[in-house]
């Protein structure tokens, strides 16, 4: 359970759970292109899109980003008094149809601490996977979220 | 410097130390749109994203811009970089400040490094977001694909 200061449960590392599903619609994709001012025609002019790479609209692959899953693996982590998200990597594997059915999976990648310039932190990176109703990956995420002691006040 | 739009820009024309930029503003009206997209349940409490009272509880001097929808509009302005026919592998980036709303935002592109394998005409660019004050709320990376005129 520990490692260091910091308090984790190492175990769930690479444990992986199912967080979610959801479908690919028209309307979620003009939704998401309205909120992200999005105009590429690929998204947004079926015309333009039927004549491009994949025969017709598809979604932006940030889509995944509007729709809330759930937590996945409980790393039972008990550190600092703050968390933020501090990064993220999205990889573009396959382009997502209207129709799609999606499955989000994640795991927990990496559990670490690191002394920065403000103190100790304990950065938690969790990669999901979507996949469509073939079991194709389309789109993967990494995020980092870091975790530390914020003193009121202070930095 | 060019400025970026949706049209199709071919391998050739690109090239390692080129730039390129856009600038908009991350209005409230767009995070709204995000937070109220179906199954998105970042909206469906007052919080950071949406209200005055819980940003400045949260000690923040308003509300921000979930840091996800700053990702989704940097990958905008790179996929409208590779227009229709390119493709965008990935973007990586460090969440380094807040963007608030209505933030008028420069999205910065350098490309660094290119190369082929194959057919593919591969490229790799810093990517920031840069607001008015001067500073850089998002950096990170990009890899993606430019066709050929050949």
């Amino acid at each position: 359970m520990a490692e260091g200061e910091a308090k984790f449960d190492p175990s769930v590392i690479g444990v992986e759970e199912e967080i979610g599903q959801f479908d690919i619609t028209q309307e979620q994709i003009a939704a998401y292109c309205a909120a992200v001012g999005e105009t590429n025609p690929l998204y947004t002019n079926e015309a333009i899109a039927q004549a491009g790479p994949y025969g017709g609209i598809v979604a932006p692959p940030g889509i995944v980003h509007s729709i809330s899953m759930g937590n996945g693996p409980d790393a039972k982590i008990r550190f600092g008094n703050a968390a933020f998200h501090a990064g993220e990597k999205m990889e573009v594997i396959a382009p997502m149809y209207p129709g799609d059915h999606i499955t989000a999976r994640i795991h927990v990648k990496e559990l670490y601490e690191k002394t920065g310039r403000t103190g100790s932190m304990l950065f938690e990176v969790r990669r999901t996977i979507f996949s469509n109703q073939k079991g194709e990956p389309v789109v993967a995420t990494e995020k980092s979220f870091v975790r530390r002691e914020v003193v009121p006040g202070g930095e | 410097m060019v400025s970026s739009q949706v049209e199709q820009r071919y391998a050739e024309d690109v090239g390692p130390g080129d730039e390129f930029e856009e600038t908009f503003t991350l209005s409230t009206d767009h995070v709204q749109r995000f937070l109220a997209m179906p199954g998105n349940r970042l909206g469906s409490s007052q919080n950071r994203f949406n209200s005055e009272d819980a940003a400045r509880r949260d000690g923040l001097p308003g509300p921000i811009v979930p840091g996800v929808l700053s990702l989704d509009v940097a990958y905008r302005v790179i996929g409208d970089f590779v227009g229709v026919w390119g493709k965008v592998r990935s973007l990586e980036v460090s969440f380094r400040r807040s963007v608030f709303h209505n933030d008028t935002l420069t999205s910065k592109i350098l490309i660094t490094d290119s190369g082929e394998d194959g057919e593919r005409h591969w490229f790799k660019a810093d990517v920031f977001l840069e607001n008015e004050r001067g500073e850089r709320p998002l950096q990170g990376v990009a890899d993606f694909e430019l066709p050929a005129r050949g």
